[in-house]
């Protein structure tokens, strides 16, 4: 559905995004996922055509869209500020679109309704003032006012970064079940992982213009093809030399004492299993979370983070001696 | 060249907004650039050479280098005393919680319905000889010399208390859009209240003082009116001597250099203010903001100093305008001699007014003009705003430049550089002669009030979301229809305000309309000077005082129209009319 | 609503281009140079320039004209924003006939080639030694240029040289030189040490006169009551014309010192011409004889109290204006010299003088 081709964007003599291949499916909910400065905005507001590329196509269907203006391209966007019109309101704000394009009143009014109706906006809050309403309820506007439209491609550029936690997940959750409802093919732009792994059917992980990895939140995660995606995409240990060699010495393995090898918290566990290594260590900090308690442990002078579920069994303490078990092949070295 | 057919092609050139940028690049150079180097070419070459004659003269000239002198003196004085007027006006109505606020509000925001010959005389007649101020000072000092009020103290008093229209217009709303939660943070830290007003509220409120520094700065440097009236013989400014020989065939290239010399002064602080701009960061980063809730001030002593302040400022700005209008109601030697008995009020002088058939044409010639002109300059403002925030090339933020050059001139000069420019066909307007056509001076007009229009809408559209335009767009707004309907109603309140401030300031305006009006069109401040003119009868200048409260009534009613949802009650009581 | 307001601003925004056209549009074209004024047949609308507008002077020569036939339209300014004016216009000139303006003034028309010859019926009846030599202006009204005291002041001097002495240092007053009376005074003063060696044609010795005269004096600020001040003794010196002096004489009940110099004062004479480019040459003839006529002169003497030159007039005015005259006598100024010189003059005074 959506083609990037060798896309080079610059600003003057700085290149944000180099060399960006990428093709995104028809009703994919598709991220992009990566640190501030990354290049993954840049990427988004070339698609809906605020930014021309110094180099390369961007194909929509079997149509190159690299120079067609933004308005022609029938993509809708939510920006990170929402950008609502604040002289109008709500029910003004949705129908803008309709009434660019000349639909006849009663339409408008149908249509506005509808994808009020789809999105929790009540009657009232479509006769306020925008200014009136709270964040959450201004990130609704700022949605129903690109659905409105029935756009081929939805862009959302970090449309939760302002809300509060409890409010994130809430609305998150909508945008799935609202994405799966329309069938509509979404570029999501995020710099929080577990929102990415979350929604997405695929993530393009972007570092310094570059892509690093797309892939299934599966594969992103499980797979990481780099320190910087493995980094990113989650809390991970950094297993040191030391700790290399107890293990290569322990169970006869090859890991390469040079380079520093890789392996996520909830791989480390309590339990022995065929084939473990046995790394025992004394508690130095422990975070409770309810569910979860996060425990950081000091083994061999380097520090080893592992989750523990609340059993209401075992609980250690501050300076308790503790022993975890590590599958080798949980371990990843780039 | 390519590219550019290319994008013709493809549709992504926007032709409206071509075709508005060659009409705006016409406009500059015809009417900013080209008059003005013409007249600059034309006083400063004399038989094809280049003459420094006036340098020399102006160089021998004890006057003119002292005269210079009290320019900058006043300037950089009254960016001092005006600021902290006008700030305090702004805090005693906004920001404190004082008791009568409004009425405050009310008497502060009076010096945006008159300006001049008339507020001045208005102050003179408080505090000179005559005045009831001088009187009630002569019962506690009877020594004192009832002339006290004379010189660089009168002359900045007045300019001080007369310059805070825009403080009044715009750091108001800078204040209403404080974010409340950076209050209630630093309160929660523990700064004490004076700490939260110099750190957090002054700071934020930056950019309008910058704005209205510079305003205030160019408004003392071409004051005319204070030190003529009261500047007595040791402080007399500059530009009355540039108006003297700007009005004077042979002397014209004395004026051209005075004033170049002014000009280039406020370049120097027009760069400056936008060096001390650029390294701030004043865009608030806020997402939700608070509701302004008044300050109580809590320190008791300065609760009470703070109320008296603001009580002895509210009888200052209202003393001249309540002078104004008693005077409006006497005869002409009460007026002349300052003496009020039972005997001196009449209503000759309206009558004299309402009776003349020819007595409200010049009202009508100036209302037309002034609002045409205020119209076209908020247009002309915000295209150029709208261009250069978005300025793509270097061409386009050369615009910038170009639009303040009315700044750096006095308004005798851009008359005069209109004058001797167009009395002649010139192909920049397909040969048509201006002069002595009802035309020139609407132009004049404009031209004036373009930069510190720009300067206030520019501010509008600084603080504009961009995401707001390229939401319009990808919902496939084109260009001018976003900014009808996005742009243009989130900027109105700025926008209304300076139209309504153009409009009222033009209304009397003198300077350029002597050399400019058309016989046929007689604008009002042409009428009251005629009334006022040194050979003009005692009578007369009661008259003076008429057409002056005549258009403090007009000046209210836009200010009341554009300022205080004058519009929208309109639109209320129509929509019930109609109803029935 | 909102349409209507961005229909309006559309159409404003169109007008700033065609205003500019259309506004230019009539200029050229001379015709119609006098739309707007009032009057039935426009062709025969004549466009007055004057300095003598003030006062409701302008709607009572309106009125008047009227009666008598002629539609005119009158434009007020000062003195020499009319002769600005006229030199400015040249090549769209408005103005149709100019009176009020004195010799200076009507001299430096003559040189930019603004004003043309006539001659009107009534030349025989006026002082021979006022007209125009070269036929382009002729006298109407005399304004003697005077200087008066307070009733009760006992150092009166007695020609306006005595000012340059110390003993009157801040007690007379003195108007901006931009303006008719100082401007004539202070030009009679110079032109006395006509010297051609001399800077600007003037003698070392009338440079440091007229430098003490206008820098010992106190300046009239805008909006001052000059007169009152000689009253109250504050400046109990100041120079007025000779018909504001009869009408403040009578405003405030108050008596005036005259100075009466043994050469005399100057005379100022406002007096009549015609544009050049008039395309209504014979009916501006008609209107100035009508005009400067001994009978309208003495009506508009009886009615705002000038002093007029027909030698009939002058002997039915009021019996104020005839006691006055009959002091005066009229100072002897080279008019060409003064014309040639006086901006330059009041150029060097504003600079170095002025104080």
């Amino acid at each position: 559905m959506i083609k990037f081709e060798e896309i080079e964007i610059k600003y003057g003599n700085f290149i944000a995004v180099e060399n960006l291949n990428l093709e995104i499916k028809k009703g994919e909910f598709f991220t992009f996922l990566g640190p501030s400065g990354c290049g993954k905005t840049t990427s988004l507001r070339t698609l809906v055509g605020f930014i021309t590329p110094s180099k390369g196509k961007i194909i929509v269907g079997d149509e190159d869209v690299t120079n067609l203006p933004v308005e022609k391209r029938n993509i809708g966007m939510v920006f990170q500020s929402y950008a609502l019109f604040p002289t109008m309101t709500v029910y003004d704000n949705i129908a803008f679109g309709l009434k660019v394009k000349k639909v006849s009143k009663k339409k408008i009014d149908e249509k506005v309704r509808e994808v009020a109706k789809k999105i929790k906006i009540t009657d009232e809050q479509l006769k306020k003032n925008v200014s009136e309403l709270s964040g959450g309820q201004q990130q609704r506007v700022a949605l129903a006012r690109a659905i409105v439209l029935e756009p081929d491609i939805l862009c959302l550029d970090e449309p939760l970064s302002n809300l509060d936690a409890k409010l994130r997940i809430e609305l998150r959750r909508e945008l799935k079940r609202l994405q799966k409802e329309l069938g509509i093919t979404t570029l999501y732009v995020t710099h929080d992982q577990e929102e990415a792994l979350t929604l997405s059917d695929r993530i393009a992980v972007f570092n310094n213009g570059y892509i690093e990895q797309v892939g299934t939140p599966y594969e992103i995660y499980n797979h990481s093809k780099s320190e910087f995606v493995c980094d990113f995409i989650g809390d991970i240990n950094r297993l040191g030399k030391e700790i290399l060699n107890e293990i290569n010495s322990q169970l006869n393995t090859k890991f390469d004492t040079t380079k520093m090898g890789f392996i996520r918290l909830e791989r480390c566990t309590e339990k022995k299993g065929e084939g473990f290594a046995k790394l025992n260590g004394k508690v130095i900090d422990l975070e409770f979370n309810g569910v979860l308690t996060k425990y950081t442990l000091l083994c061999n002078r380097e520090k080893i983070k592992y989750l523990e579920k609340n059993d209401g069994f075992s609980f250690y303490n501050l300076n308790d001696n503790v022993d975890i078990y590590i599958n080798p092949k949980d371990i990843l070295q780039f | 060249m390519n590219e550019l057919i290319t994008k013709l092609k493809k549709g992504n050139v926007n032709i409206l907004g071509l075709l508005l940028k060659i009409i705006l690049i016409w406009f500059i150079v015809a009417f900013l650039i080209f008059p003005n180097i013409n007249l600059l070419l034309d006083v400063f070459i004399k038989d094809g050479h280049f003459s420094t004659e006036a340098v020399t003269k102006i160089m021998k000239s004890k006057r003119a280098i002292s005269s210079l002198q009290n320019s900058f003196i006043l300037a950089f004085a009254s960016i001092i005393t005006v600021n902290i007027a006008g700030i305090l006006t702004v805090l005693f109505t906004e920001y404190f919680d004082i008791k009568g606020a409004k009425i405050l509000s009310l008497g502060f925001m009076t010096t945006l319905i008159y300006s001049g010959v008339v507020l001045v005389t208005g102050y003179k007649f408080v505090y000179g000889k005559t005045g009831i101020v001088t009187k009630v000072l002569m019962n506690f000092f009877p020594n004192m010399n009832p002339e006290w009020f004379v010189g660089f103290g009168a002359v900045l008093f007045i300019m001080t208390f007369s310059g805070t229209s825009n403080h009044m217009m715009f750091l108001t709303n800078a204040v209403r859009s404080l974010d409340y939660h950076t209050i209630e943070a630093a309160k929660n830290m523990g700064a004490p209240q004076w700490m939260i007003l110099f750190k957090i509220v002054l700071p934020t409120m930056a950019p309008t003082i910058f704005a209205t520094t510079i305003l205030t700065f160019l408004a003392a440097l071409s004051t005319m009116s204070g030190p003529l009236i009261v500047g007595g013989p040791d402080f007399q400014t500059i530009n009355p001597m540039i108006k003297v020989f700007a009005g004077m065939q042979n002397s014209r290239e004395i004026a051209a250099l005075l004033a170049i010399i002014l000009g280039l002064a406020t370049s120097v602080l027009l760069i400056i203010m936008q060096k001390i701009e650029k390294k701030g960061n004043y865009i608030s980063v806020s997402k939700t903001k608070a509701k302004l809730v008044k300050q109580k001030i809590e320190n008791p002593v300065l609760n009470v100093v703070a109320h008296i302040i603001a009580y002895v400022m509210l009888i200052i700005y209202m003393l001249p305008i309540l002078n104004v209008l008693v005077f409006s109601f006497t005869d002409g030697i009460t007026i002349k001699t300052g003496e009020i008995t039972a005997n001196s009020f009449t209503l000759d002088n309206y009558k004299k007014l309402f009776q003349s058939p020819l007595a409200y044409k010049p009202y009508l010639v100036s209302v037309v003009y002034s609002l045409i002109a205020a119209l076209l300059v908020a247009l002309i403002a915000i295209a150029v705003a709208r261009i250069v925030t978005k300025a793509k090339n270097k061409l386009d933020t050369l615009l910038e430049p170009a639009i303040l050059i009315p700044w750096l001139l006095p308004s005798t000069m851009i008359a005069l550089g209109l004058m001797m420019t167009y009395d002649a066909p010139r192909a920049i307007l397909g040969n048509h002669v201006l002069i002595a056509t009802p035309t020139i001076m609407l132009i004049a007009y404009v031209i004036i009030k373009i930069p510190f229009s720009y300067r206030m809408v520019r501010a509008a559209f600084i603080g504009l979301d961009g995401n707001m335009e390229e939401a319009a767009k990808v919902m496939g707004a084109k260009p001018f229809y976003t900014m009808r309907k996005v742009i243009l109603p989130i900027i109105m309140p700025v926008v209304l305000a300076v139209i309504v401030l153009n409009f009222n300031s033009l209304l009397s305006e003198y300077d350029l309309s002597v050399f400019l009006y058309h016989p046929s069109y007689q604008p009002l401040g042409i009428v009251i000077k005629l009334a006022t003119d040194e050979t003009a009868t005692v009578d007369a200048q009661a008259m003076a005082f008429v057409y002056t409260v005549i258009l403090m009534i007009i000046s209210t009613f836009a200010l009341w129209l554009g300022h205080y949802d004058g519009l929208e009650k309109i639109k209320i009581l129509l929509k019930k009319i109609r109803k029935g | 609503m909102k349409k209507k307001v961005t229909m309006v601003m559309a159409a404003l925004m169109a007008s700033l281009m065609a205003v500019s056209f259309v506004g230019c549009g009539s200029s050229g074209n001379s015709s119609e140079k006098t739309t707007g004024a009032s009057g039935a047949n426009n062709s025969e609308t004549i466009c007055v320039y004057t300095n003598n507008a003030s006062d409701g002077r302008d709607e009572w020569l309106i009125n008047k004209a009227k009666e008598a036939g002629f539609n005119i339209q009158v434009v007020g300014l000062g003195a020499s924003e009319v002769t600005n004016r006229m030199i400015a216009e040249k090549n769209n000139p408005l103005c149709d006939v100019v009176f009020g303006l004195n010799n200076i003034e009507y001299e430096k028309l003559k040189e930019e080639d603004c004003i043309q010859q006539w001659k009107p019926d009534w030349t025989e009846t006026v002082d021979q030694s006022l007209i125009d030599k070269d036929g382009y202006y002729y006298p109407v009204t005399t304004t003697p240029l005077l200087l008066i005291g307070n009733a009760e002041y006992n150092n009166m001097p007695s020609d306006w040289t005595d000012l340059a002495k110390d003993e009157y240092k801040g007690l007379y007053q003195l108007h901006p030189l931009g303006g008719g009376t100082a401007n004539t005074v202070y030009a009679s003063i110079v032109s006395r040490y006509k010297d051609p060696n001399g800077e600007l044609g003037v003698s070392e010795e009338g440079w440091e006169i007229a430098a003490k005269i206008i820098g010992n004096a106190h300046n009239i600020a805008e909006g001052e009551d000059s007169i009152g001040e000689i009253i109250d003794g504050t400046y109990p010196l100041d120079q007025h014309w000779a018909s504001g002096v009869l009408t403040e004489e009578k405003t405030r009940d108050y008596k005036f010192q005259i100075m009466t110099p043994e050469v005399g004062v100057p005379f100022v004479v406002e007096s009549l011409a015609i544009a050049k480019d008039t395309d209504k040459y014979d009916r501006c003839v008609e209107f100035c004889n009508w005009l400067g006529s001994a009978d309208m002169q003495l009506e508009w003497s009886d009615n705002f109290g000038t002093i007029p030159c027909q030698k009939d007039a002058l002997e039915n005015v009021g019996s104020d204006i005839r006691e006055l005259m009959g002091k005066l006598k009229s100072q002897e100024l080279d008019w060409q010299f003064i014309a040639e010189n006086v901006d330059a003059w009041v150029e060097k005074a504003e600079l170095e003088f002025v104080k």
